[in-house]
């Protein structure tokens, strides 16, 4: 599909056909864009987790739900979970990565890149983002376990950068795809144990996948505050100007689509209620 | 102990119920038989329908806004699959959810395939 | 552009043209996309400035510069400095002036509705003091936050869909914060440059990564994911994957180009 299209179609997709899997290679491509997605720092932060809904008994899927979370994770085939290992800043201390890419021709002396500076200037600037004093515990405390392990806030900033590259990177990828999939909330804790997640992991959302089990419309692109509100040109508080014949050419490309809620919207909701058993 | 339909009709987590129904879906939602269903599931419980809500929301001490007790939701989630059991009937269980929902206490129903 | 080949144009570049300015409405669809990323709790987290290069002074650019982004700043005609707003869920929650979970929108527009468990008073009653509250009284908090990411990523992929280059580096905080008047509860996530390359759209090739699969993982987290070799070859043919570093002609091209430029060749 083309980009805009793609980006103009996601949205969160609260209902998926429960009974239709996604196919692997479908899976696969999706992994192949995150793999492909930018890195922080040149640190390798981010992992992801693909799991079958099919596979987690009934015990398990219950852990991962949360008061908060909805018959979505009933639905989807599929979950794909994203975490950072944050001991991999540590790793890139040894500036090999740095290296690599001056060694590739990516990273040149025209912009000051030598072996010198990735001695004296590049690892000592990540070192202090490892060492920064104000610290936090990878993990709350819980229920019959300790803290996680201190970890700087600043690396966590990054760690936290990463994650959410790699999610949108996934979820463009599952529309590109034809699929369907949203962000949701589960029990991290469940899912740490479930998983089998290292202690040095820290979680984001995952993922839901599936096929679509409402329109592909659902209801119309979601609100947004105003364009003004977040986006600034030189000095904040000066807004970036929005001019509305770009927004035109982006209507035009199916990146900005008609807005939320569809006047057959609450209509839908209630046959699809219908569709899946749930209550109205 | 039976919970008399006009008790239930007449309390204000019923009151509440309705009037959201009315408010996102239109006056179709409030459709005839509701009370009655709740009615039943009020007589297996052996609570009114305030009597429920209250178990699963406690007021914080400013008294606007409300602590989930996820035991208390738990278990009537329990009972109202039982409910769901005994009168084979998802729609009418779904009716009873649905009331726990417009008064503010989500539901984890199972989806039906 | 073909979805996969906006992925797969990513690079670090690193030489953008200095006299080509960068079209308005480009920098605008940038922004655009990144505004429809999606977003917990459709709370908007990130924020960004734009700064034309040449709207700042020398001076102002130094106090921008960090050691990743020294000649970045001095070339690249655009930088869109990529924030995270720590106080936007407050504002969400006590203002409630935007659409967001905290206003009911969600439920408003039959996003979230009964059928999930969701209604009004839910919202009210419980999502608001369980979900968003807890924590507010203890202020903004450091320590980043996944959405300013999600935007941002795709920001970036439109500039690529928009046929310019980019490069995500570190900027200097303290400068910014004074150069650019940002408020105190903004945490910056990464200054984005903008231009048009003036190397090649393969650049230096694809960059190296991690093995696959060190970092996808199938059912738990020692177990990965094998990866079908036909797959990787479709995402070839789709652009995703393109040939990898370093490509035989690279460093001619980084000295022509820097020779372009005036940037030094010294090793
Ligand atoms: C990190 C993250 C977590 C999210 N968690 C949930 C969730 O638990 N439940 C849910 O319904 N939506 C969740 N969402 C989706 C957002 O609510 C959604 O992106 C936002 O409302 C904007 O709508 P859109 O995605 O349709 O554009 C999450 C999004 C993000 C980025």
């Amino acid at each position: 599909m083309e980009f805009k299209s793609v980006v103009g179609w996601r949205r969160s997709i609260r209902f998926f056909d429960p009974w239709r899997g996604v196919e692997r290679e479908k899976v696969q491509c999706i992994l192949e864009a995150i793999y492909r997605a930018p890195r922080v720092l040149e640190v390798d932060f981010v992992r992801v987790l693909v799991v079958e809904r099919d596979r987690l008994s009934p015990e398990k899927m219950q852990a991962l739900k949360t008061p908060t979370t909805t018959a979505q994770l009933d639905m989807a085939p599929v979950y794909v979970f994203f975490y950072a290992d944050v001991s991999m800043l540590e790793s890139a201390l040894n500036g090999a990565n740095f290296r690599e890419l001056i060694r590739l021709g990516v990273l040149n002396p025209s912009h000051g890149w030598n072996e010198r500076f990735v001695a004296d200037t590049a690892t000592p600037y990540l070192r202090a983002v490892v060492d920064d004093p104000d610290r936090v515990p990878l993990r709350p405390p819980s229920a019959g376990e300790e803290a996680g392990p201190m970890v700087s806030r600043e690396t966590l900033r990054l760690a936290r950068t990463a994650i959410g590259i790699a999610q949108e990177y996934a979820l463009l990828a599952a529309f590109d795809q034809g699929l369907a999939a949203q962000l949701s909330g589960v029990s991290v804790n469940a899912a740490r144990a479930i998983l089998g997640i290292p202690d040095t992991w820290i979680p984001s959302s995952p993922m839901l996948l599936g096929y679509h089990g409402e329109s592909r419309e659902a209801g119309g692109q979601r609100p947004r505050e105003p364009f003004e509100e977040d986006f600034f040109e030189l000095r904040y508080p000066h807004p970036f100007y929005r001019e509305p014949a770009v927004v035109q050419r982006l209507t035009a490309a199916e990146m900005i689509q008609a807005p939320a809620p569809f006047s057959w919207r609450m209509n839908e909701v209630r046959g699809l209620a219908r569709k899946f058993g749930l209550p109205e | 102990m039976g919970i008399g339909i006009e008790e239930v009709r007449n309390s204000e987590s019923t009151r509440r119920w309705f009037s959201s129904l009315l408010d996102l879906w239109g006056p179709s939602a409030v459709r005839p038989g509701l009370v009655e269903t709740l009615a039943r599931f009020c007589t297996v419980v052996e609570k009114t329908p305030d009597e429920i809500i209250d178990e699963c929301l406690r007021a914080t001490t400013g008294g606007d806004t409300f602590v989930l007790r996820t035991r208390a939701r738990k278990q009537f989630m329990d009972q109202i699959d039982q409910f769901e059991n005994q009168t084979a009937s998802r729609d009418e269980a779904n009716v009873v959810r649905s009331f726990f929902i417009h008064n503010g206490i989500a539901m984890n129903p199972s989806i039906l395939v | 552009m073909e979805f996969n080949q906006v992925l797969g144009r990513h690079r670090t570049f690193q030489y953008f043209l200095p006299w080509r300015p960068v079209e308005r409405d480009k920098v605008q669809v940038v922004l655009e996309a990144g505004r429809l990323a999606s977003r917990a709790v459709n709370t908007a987290f990130s924020k960004a400035i734009v700064a034309n290069r040449d709207s700042l002074t020398a001076d102002e650019r130094d106090r921008l510069k960090t050691p990743f982004s020294g000649t970045l700043f001095d070339t690249a005609p655009v930088c869109i400095f990529w924030y995270f707003d720590m106080d936007s869920r407050r504002v969400a929650v006590q203002e409630r002036k935007w659409p967001t979970v905290a206003s009911g929108a969600l439920v408003e527009i039959g996003a979230l509705g009964p059928p999930h468990g969701w209604s009004h008073r839910y919202v009210q009653n419980v999502v608001l003091p369980e979900v968003l509250m807890p924590g507010l009284d203890a202020g903004p908090q450091r320590g980043g936050n996944a959405d300013a990411g999600l935007a941002m990523a795709q920001g970036l992929l439109a500039a690529y869909d928009e046929g310019l280059a980019a490069c995500l580096a570190p900027f200097d905080e303290a400068g910014a914060r004074e150069v650019l008047h940002v408020p105190d509860t903004w945490e910056p996530v990464m200054a984005m440059f903008l231009g048009y390359p003036a190397d090649s759209w393969q650049a230096a090739g694809q960059e190296p990564r991690m093995p696959f699969e060190a970092m996808c993982f199938e059912g738990n987290a020692a177990n990965p994911f094998v990866r079908d070799v036909a797959v990787e070859e479709s995402m070839r043919a789709a652009g995703l994957i393109q040939r990898s570093a370093p490509l035989p002609w690279r460093q001619q091209e980084v000295r022509a180009v820097s020779r372009m430029l005036g940037l030094t060749q010294d090793e």
